[in-house]
């Protein structure tokens, strides 16, 4: 491996070497060695020297260089021979050529020894030998050659030389390697006659060459002549010649006239009343006829029937009438029509697909319930029903001011108590950390067993702490979507324990957890709050208690006192449970438990839990046992239990069933959602009353709890559906049956039977259940199937986008199929439901719809894929290619992979802002390095290879490709410029630690310092600016603003107006309230209309760019002379068609054309020229036509964002105008590229999108999503948007929600509408020459002009398949990251962050596509509406120009 | 054909890996507490200039410098000291070699710094990891391309490479970029690792990739050399 360096070094060595040692071993540094080296024994022969060693005398043998040892005084160095080449000077002598010439002749002779051997002993002298042999030879040699062959044939004669020298040198071992004459010398008499020669030779050639010229000069003079006759006779030849083509054209032209001029008759003709135009004209022609012929002579040929016209007329107009017949249906054969339905049928259809998918998954995995906002009050609870006197009635009519059973409660929630952890077992020899640390609960209870017991508590998934807090103070089954008509706070609405003690005057003292806080603010009579955020943290909550709460206790102003630890819980996130850190935490909880009870008094209840467990790696959330079984520990000093532990007690005691109990026990009315069931051993049995401290008998509280369920259970199914009802039915008779038997019971007074409880326990408990069933539980086979339909929809997309050329073709029949599956399978599975259930799920109907037409979907794909495979190889390589690994794992498909990974993880979605941006980043700087890759960013090198034709590159300039190249790089730099910039305007997560949230989120009115108030409103109204004069500067730049349609109205009139609107409205609500107190009134006024005007002005925009959206301006000149009386044909060339399909062709590109000259006469104003066309014809000039499909689509974009940004803090004026640079850059990256490719000749053809600029848009969207100050978490939501224009509030949700939507998902809808701009760009870019060789041949035969979007017109096949190749990628890209963010939900349903992160982001990902699909179907809506008032226009526009 | 190349280049790249190793290794038997997390400026430092100077060292006697000249020492070593006057062409080519240098540190620095890292706060750690993927990637041009932008930009395309050794630039410069990119990935992840702190986890991975693309250079040529063709300017 190494040789090759060690060669080189070896080289070093001997460089360095060569001159030094040499001295010392062989001083003497002649070629023939004079003085011999001595015998030293060791000898070091130099390189290229051999030293013949003679022993004794004796030749003995040749030393080798290098080391050598040699036998002292026997051994001696005899010779010396350098292997070096030796050169000798050959002396100068003279000789005698063959013509008796005597010459001077020296040389040079190179000489090698060979064998040093015989040049030792062969030859006392070599170089003497070898000097003479050169002489003597060069003598003979010479002696055979003439003067002139010496001069002419040196080279000759030294290999002559060499050849004779080295035949006799052999011998001795040397070897003649060249031989180089030096010099001649010619005798002066010589040299003087060779001059002579050579002048008189000089001589001869000028005569020649004069005569020569003389000769030439004739001869040309003759020529010319005889070319000039010829050329003469040429002009004659080809004037007859074009003459006869004129007139053969003239007569092909009037031909063709006549042609159209029937055809316009025919048309005339097919109208009504055609008919008897017709006749009448035929008539007319007729009489006229005869007329003229009666004036040019006197003799008239009278056909044989003179009178009978009618006849000659019904003659014509059987004619006209089979032509009539004829006409339309060419023309319908030959109108292509753009495919707008199969288009957006597709669309709707993958949509719909992904949308079924969302709503299966989210059925499943997001629990929703909704809010009974009332609460219970004293009255409403205790009246037994009926209105009935009855002693229980009037003893329980004032309970809630009657003496309760305990006066205080001190509840300690410890964090993730599982119950395993409070459990003692005294035979466990060698217990785990997290077992027998609890030793004090077994001990209270085995001492007083009527004062304290433990229980099972378990815990309604799901088991997060939030939710775990509002489950056990308000007795209900809360989860993930708790629906309530504020959802702005996270703040409990429902009755909960703390409201009732509030209304009973209790004062709660709360200290620990700060979830607490933010659930019930306001409601504590004082609280202490500590952050629970940090999961690392174990002990500052737990110590901030202990501090406060020995003390809180033995002081006196407190009834109810709570106290929440998390210690164990975070001990169990962080090192989990099985570590001596949860040893010392329960140890800890161990001896607070301890001090608290030592310190309760008589009336006081205890109560310990945890509200919920952990799993083994100390994770919750999920509804394993070991999640969801925590403790429940009761204690009181005053007998709490009237009897010991029975078999009837329950084996675990349901969370909510902590709610009813405590009310009761403490003495307020049970919060009204409540679906507890209250604690039976708590109470005393009937009739025992009396015994116990006083209080209810165990009948008495369940009737109360059962009565207060079944309100509850009333007013809940009258506000939600998703009770089943026959449930329902069944358990309303059951309570009613219960009620009747119950105060019979009461109303006789008689003793209850023991039947009654147990049933009352019975209704409870399948009250409960029916509400668990229906809120508190994923649905693993909903969520299973939203997954399954999602990733195939997601793969159908994918396949979709692939074949959405061949669908277009078939017109959409494909579509048919699946459709029909669809809606044959719903009505099976919605049969079999009725059938076996009697009920209808729609969830299921559509899974099974969407599924089936899926895999129908698929199937025919793959079915046609493999047919294709059988039939034709070329073709099917093509489209098979595209599910090879290779091709999917190209940077641009890569990126959304890696996107939709970092779903899958927490840390990424908390950073979800720089993560999108990053890539994006990426991808951006991989286009200009992809380009290069493939040699398009630079103009190719002009070396001989590509000249000679291997690249058929058209119109190839260096220049033209700089300046595309330069275009590009300075977009990218846009790009990623705006990318830097935007990352300053995002918003901070509570999970990100260390992280400013921007300063441009706060609304204007909150800042205090004026001079920044300022500064900030002078920047947003200036980018507000900057944004509508780019979108005009672009509309005028490309001709649209010329026309008075409804668009260009908007662009001239509504959109200027709608951004003074809107900077007037900043500046009203910046005002601040204080200053300008007597132009209050109309402050308040202006807050008010001007917002709503911007909204009506919004809205009048888009319905006018909807109803009109063509911006094209068309003018018609007038013939310039007037002389002529009769109007010439336009300047328009005649097809040989007939159709008007094929006119439209011709037509297009002249109009594109006229334009485009007279803009470039005009300069960009856009102003008309009258000196357009020299020629006295009419002509036609349409402005805009180029980008009759983009002009409006942008401008609608650009109002949408204005009526966007009116809904986000004014900061967000500079981050939307940000967008906006960051959306041209996009475009202009993608359109410079695609034409880099066509000048080059790579081209692909077709309008096809790649993969690569669709992939940023979809990014750009979600990184402006963030750049916008929104994140994928509740508390982010700007709900401000809800009051711009409304600041008052409002009576409905749909208003409020919707633009809190438009506010949220601003990036998303604009990206989405704008998409369809990423195939128009390439068009409105297009650079002359740059798609020539596309076959595009429609421009005839004025060469290749630039016709920009018209092109998509001349091929409304291709264009409606790339415009549904477009969106389907683009629905791919969202839909992916809605598929992975829905797989990170349900495989990490267990993780620690599901509801804080995943579940939202989810959320907000499945509403992001919604949005983002809607808005892209406006957006191909509108392309397809255009295309429509297009095909009208031209309709309008060719009969009134072409003839 | 190429066989002899493909071995020094083996053999070059055997040297400068060993010099990555060496400069992990060695300073801490000169610096007390050296780790590669904890003194990571300084192992930065001492990987780039033991990387400069290697591959300095290398590419000047494999004369990779001057492709079109013969490939012999004695040839360039006679032609460096016989002729003055390309002794000052010389030296203007290392001048601007070095200014090339330091505008690629910029460069760099204002990539790393758009690609998200702060911007003030640790400028010096950037600009660190600025010098290194410089002296991995950029040194590696100017050794075997000169200082010659045009040349640079031509060797990274499809058909620009003109010897074996502008593949082998091409795939360790490409390996050693997207390592450092690939390096970004698990700073925002939550677990607290002294190796995710910026830029350890960035400079880690450019190494990683540039030792990568130390070995999979000559394999790769040897494994395609029957596809690679190149032509002669």
């Amino acid at each position: 491996m190494l040789r090759t360096l060690f060669r080189a070094g070896g080289a070093i060595l001997q460089q360095t070497q060569r001159t030094a040692p040499r001295l010392w071993v062989t001083p003497a540094q002649q070629r023939w060695a004079s003085s011999l080296p001595m015998n030293t024994v060791v000898l070091f022969v130099p390189q290229q020297e051999a030293w013949v060693v003679e022993r004794m005398g004796r030749f003995h043998r040749i030393l080798e260089p290098g080391l050598n040892f040699l036998i002292p005084i026997l051994d001696r160095v005899r010779y010396v021979q350098s292997l070096k080449e030796i050169v000798i000077d050959v002396p100068e002598q003279s000789a005698v050529s063959l013509d008796n010439v005597t010459l001077q002749i020296d040389g040079v002779l190179y000489l090698r020894i060979l064998n040093p051997f015989k040049a030792s002993y062969g030859v006392e002298d070599p170089e003497y030998a070898v000097t003479q042999l050169a002489q003597t030879t060069m003598r003979s040699e010479l002696g055979k050659l003439t003067l002139d062959k010496v001069f002419r044939e040196r080279e000759s004669l030294n290999s002559n030389m060499v050849h004779s020298i080295n035949q006799a040198s052999d011998d001795w071992g040397i070897r003649c390697l060249r031989y180089e004459i030096k010099d001649i010398h010619v005798p002066p008499r010589v040299k003087e006659s060779m001059q002579m020669q050579v002048e008189a030779e000089r001589k001869k050639r000028a005569t020649v060459l004069e005569s020569e010229g003389t000769r030439e000069a004739a001869i040309n003079v003759a020529e010319g002549r005889k070319q000039a006759q010829i050329l003469a006779s040429e002009g004659q030849k080809e004037e007859q010649i074009n003459k006869a083509a004129g007139e053969a054209q003239a007569v092909l032209a009037k031909a063709e006239a006549k042609s159209k001029a029937i055809r316009l008759l025919s048309d005339a003709l097919a109208e009504q009343n055609g008919n008897a135009a017709a006749s009448l004209s035929v008539a007319e022609q007729y009489v006229s006829a005869f007329s003229n012929l009666a004036k040019e002579s006197n003799t008239i040929l009278l056909p044989s029937n003179t009178g009978d016209i009618s006849g000659m007329v019904t003659q014509a107009m059987t004619i006209y009438s089979t032509l009539a017949k004829t006409t339309p249906r060419i023309a319908e054969a030959v109108e292509e029509k753009m495919k707008a339905l199969p288009v957006l049928s597709l669309l709707l259809c993958v949509c719909s697909v992904f949308f079924v998918g969302i709503y299966l998954f989210v059925g499943g995995f997001l629990l929703v319930r909704l809010e009974v906002n009332r609460t219970s009050t004293c009255g409403d609870v205790l009246q037994p029903g009926g209105g009935e006197p009855s002693a229980a009635a009037a003893a329980a009519a004032d309970f809630c001011r009657a003496r309760p059973r305990f006066r205080r409660a001190v509840l300690l929630v410890v964090d993730a108590l599982r119950i395993d952890f409070a459990r003692f077992d005294a035979r466990n020899a060698a217990p785990r950390p997290h077992e027998n640390k609890l030793p004090v609960l077994q001990e209270a209870a085995a001492a007083r067993p009527a004062h304290g017991r433990l229980f099972p508590f378990r815990a309604d998934p799901p088991t997060t702490t939030m939710q775990r807090i509002k489950g056990f103070t308000t007795g209900s089954l809360p989860t993930f979507v708790d629906v309530g008509n504020n959802f702005a706070s996270s703040a409990i609405l429902e009755d909960n324990l703390i409201h009732q003690f509030g209304q009973a005057g209790k004062r709660v003292v709360f200290m620990g957890d700060d979830t607490w806080e933010s659930l019930f603010p306001k409601k504590f009579h004082r609280s202490l709050p500590f952050p629970s955020f940090n999961v690392k943290d174990l002990h500052t909550v737990d110590s901030g208690i202990l501090q406060h709460l020995y003390t809180t206790m033995m002081g006196g102003d407190w009834d109810v006192l709570v106290a929440h630890f998390l210690g164990v819980d975070h001990c169990g996130h962080r090192f989990g449970p099985d570590h001596p850190a949860m040893a010392d935490k329960l140890t800890q909880m161990d001896g607070v438990i301890r001090a608290v009870i030592d310190r309760l008094q008589n009336d006081t209840l205890l109560v310990v839990m945890g509200d919920h467990g952990m799993t083994d790696t100390g994770d919750h959330g999920g509804e394993s046992h070991k999640e969801t079984d925590a403790a429940l520990f009761l204690y009181s000093p005053a007998p709490l239990f009237p009897g010991p532990p029975s078999q009837s007690e329950p084996d675990v005691v349901p969370q909510t069933d902590l709610v009813p109990s405590l009310a009761l026990l403490l003495g307020v009315p049970i919060p009204y959602s409540s679906v507890g069931q209250v604690l039976l051993p708590l109470f005393p049995p009937h009739g025992q009353t009396d015994g116990a401290v006083g209080g209810l008998s165990q009948l008495e509280a369940l009737w109360i709890n059962a009565k207060q369920v079944n309100r509850f259970l009333e007013t809940y199914s009258g506000m939600a559906k998703d009770i089943p009802p026959e449930n329902l039915s069944q358990l309303k008779d059951e309570f009613s049956r219960l009620s009747s038997e119950y105060l019979a019971t009461v109303g006789e007074g008689r003793p209850p039977s023991p039947e009654l409880a147990a049933s009352l326990q019975a209704y409870l408990t399948s009250v409960r259940d029916t509400c668990r069933a229906t809120w508190a539980r994923f649905n693993p086979l909903k969520m299973a199937a939203g997954l399954v339909i999602l990733a195939f929809a997601c793969l159908t997309c994918f396949i979709l986008s692939e074949l959405s050329l061949t669908l277009i073709r078939e017109d959409g029949r494909g579509l048919k199929g699946p459709v029909v599956t669809a809606l044959a399978a719903a009505v099976c599975v919605a049969a079999g439901q009725l059938l076996t259930q009697g009920y209808v799920e729609v969830a299921w109907c559509l899974a099974a719809a969407a599924l089936s037409s899926e895999l129908l979907f698929l199937w025919t794909a793959y079915r046609s894929r493999v047919t294709a495979v059988s039939k034709n190889g070329s073709k099917a390589l093509k489209f098979a290619s595209w599910l090879t690994p290779r091709q999917l794992l190209t940077p641009p498909l890569l990126v959304p992979l890696l996107r939709c990974a970092s779903l899958l993880s927490d840390s990424y979605v908390i950073a979800e802002g720089r993560v999108v941006t990053f890539l994006l980043f990426s991808l951006a700087l991989y286009i200009p390095f992809h380009l290069n890759w493939d040699g398009l960013l630079l103009p190719p090198s002009h070396d001989p290879l590509k000249s000679a034709g291997l690249l058929p590159s058209p119109a190839l300039s260096p220049s033209t490709v700089r300046k595309e190249s330069g275009t590009l790089l300075g977009c990218v730099g846009l790009l990623i410029g705006s990318l830097y910039l935007s990352l300053s305007f995002h918003g901070c997560r509570e999970e990100q630690g260390a992280c400013q949230p921007s300063p441009f989120l706060s609304p204007l009115s909150r800042l205090q310092d004026s001079q920044l108030k300022n500064l900030h409103y002078v920047l947003s109204v200036f980018s507000l600016g900057v944004w509508t004069y780019l979108l005009r500067r672009c509309l005028r730049h490309y001709g649209n603003l010329n026309s008075s349609g409804g668009a260009v109205f908007v662009a001239r009139w509504i959109l200027p107006l709608l951004s003074v609107c809107l900077g007037l409205h900043w500046a009203v609500s910046a005002t601040p309230e204080d200053s300008f107190r007597n132009l209050a009134e109309l402050i308040s006024l202006a807050q008010l209309s001007l917002p709503r005007a911007a909204f009506c002005l919004l809205g009048l925009g888009l319905f006018l760019i909807w109803l009109d959206p063509l911006t094209v301006f068309i003018k018609t000149r007038a013939a310039a002379s007037a002389r002529n009386s009769a109007l010439p044909p336009p300047r328009y060339r005649a097809s040989t068609g007939i159709s008007p399909q094929a006119e439209l062709h011709h037509l297009i590109p002249q109009i594109y054309q006229r334009m485009r000259r007279s803009l470039d006469d005009g300069g960009s104003s856009g102003e008309l020229s009258g000196a357009g066309e020299v020629d006295s014809r009419p002509a036609v000039e349409a402005y805009g036509l180029g980008t009759v499909y983009s002009a409006p689509l942008l401008l609608f974009c650009g109002l949408l964002g204005i009526g966007l940004l009116l809904l986000h803090p004014e900061g967000m004026a500079l981050s939307f105008l940000l967008l906006l640079l960051e959306m041209g850059a996009l475009l202009h990256i993608h359109a410079s590229s695609t034409t880099l490719k066509g000048l080059h000749g790579t081209y692909s053809g077709g309008f096809k999108v790649p993969w690569a600029p669709i992939v940023m848009w979809a990014l750009a969207a979600t990184q402006f999503f963030h750049a916008t100050g929104h994140l994928p978490t509740f508390p982010s939501i700007q709900w401000g948007a809800a009051f711009v224009g409304f600041p008052d509030g409002h009576t409905g949700t749909i208003l409020p929600a919707s633009l809190v939507t438009l506010n949220t998902f601003a990036s998303h809808i604009l990206f989405a509408v704008a998409c369809p701009l990423l195939l128009l760009w390439p068009l409105v870019c297009e650079v002359r020459g740059s798609r020539g060789g596309g076959g595009r041949a429609a421009c005839g035969d004025e060469g290749e002009d630039a016709v920009m979007e018209m092109r998509l017109r001349e091929n409304p096949q291709l264009f409606s398949s790339a415009l549904l190749q477009l969106s389907t990628r683009y629905l791919f890209i969202h839909g992916a990251q809605v598929f992975a963010s829905v797989s990170a939900a349900a495989i990490l349903r267990r993780h620690l962050m599901v509801w804080k992160v995943f579940a939202p982001k989810l959320m907000f990902e499945a509403s992001g596509f919604l949005v983002s699909s809607v808005s892209l179907l406006i957006g191909v809506t509108l392309v397809l509406r255009v295309d429509v008032a297009v095909g009208r226009w031209f309709k309008r526009i060719i009969p009134d120009v072409a003839r | 054909m190429w066989d002899h190349e493909i071995k020094a280049m083996a053999s070059a790249h055997a040297i400068i890996a060993a010099a990555v190793f060496m400069a992990t290794v060695l300073p801490g038997a000169v610096v007390r507490g050296f780790s590669v997390c904890g003194t990571h400026l300084l192992w930065l430092y001492s990987v780039s200039g033991a990387v400069a100077a290697v591959s300095v060292a290398v590419f000047w006697l494999l004369g990779i410098t001057r492709p079109t000249k013969k490939h012999t020492l004695g040839y360039k070593l006679s032609a460096r000291f016989q002729q003055p006057h390309q002794l000052r062409s010389r030296l203007s080519r290392l001048f601007r070699s070095c200014v090339y240098f330091f505008l690629s540190c910029l460069f760099f620095h204002t990539v790393v710094v758009l690609y998200g890292a702060p911007l003030i706060e640790s400028a010096l750690e950037t600009f660190s990891l600025a010098v290194l993927l410089t002296s991995l990637t950029t040194l590696r041009c100017l050794c075997v391309l000169g200082p010659n932008v045009q040349a640079w930009i031509r060797v990274f395309s499809r058909h620009g490479a003109m010897s074996v050794w502008d593949t082998c630039l091409q795939i360790t410069v490409v390996c050693t970029v997207v390592g450092a990119w690939v390096g970004a990935f698990p700073i925002p992840l939550d677990w607290d690792r002294p190796w995710q702190v910026w830029p350890v986890s960035c400079s880690l991975g450019a190494t990683i990739g540039f030792l990568t693309g130390l070995v999979a250079a000559p394999a790769w040529i040897h494994y395609h050399r029957k596809q690679l063709t190149y032509k002669c300017k």
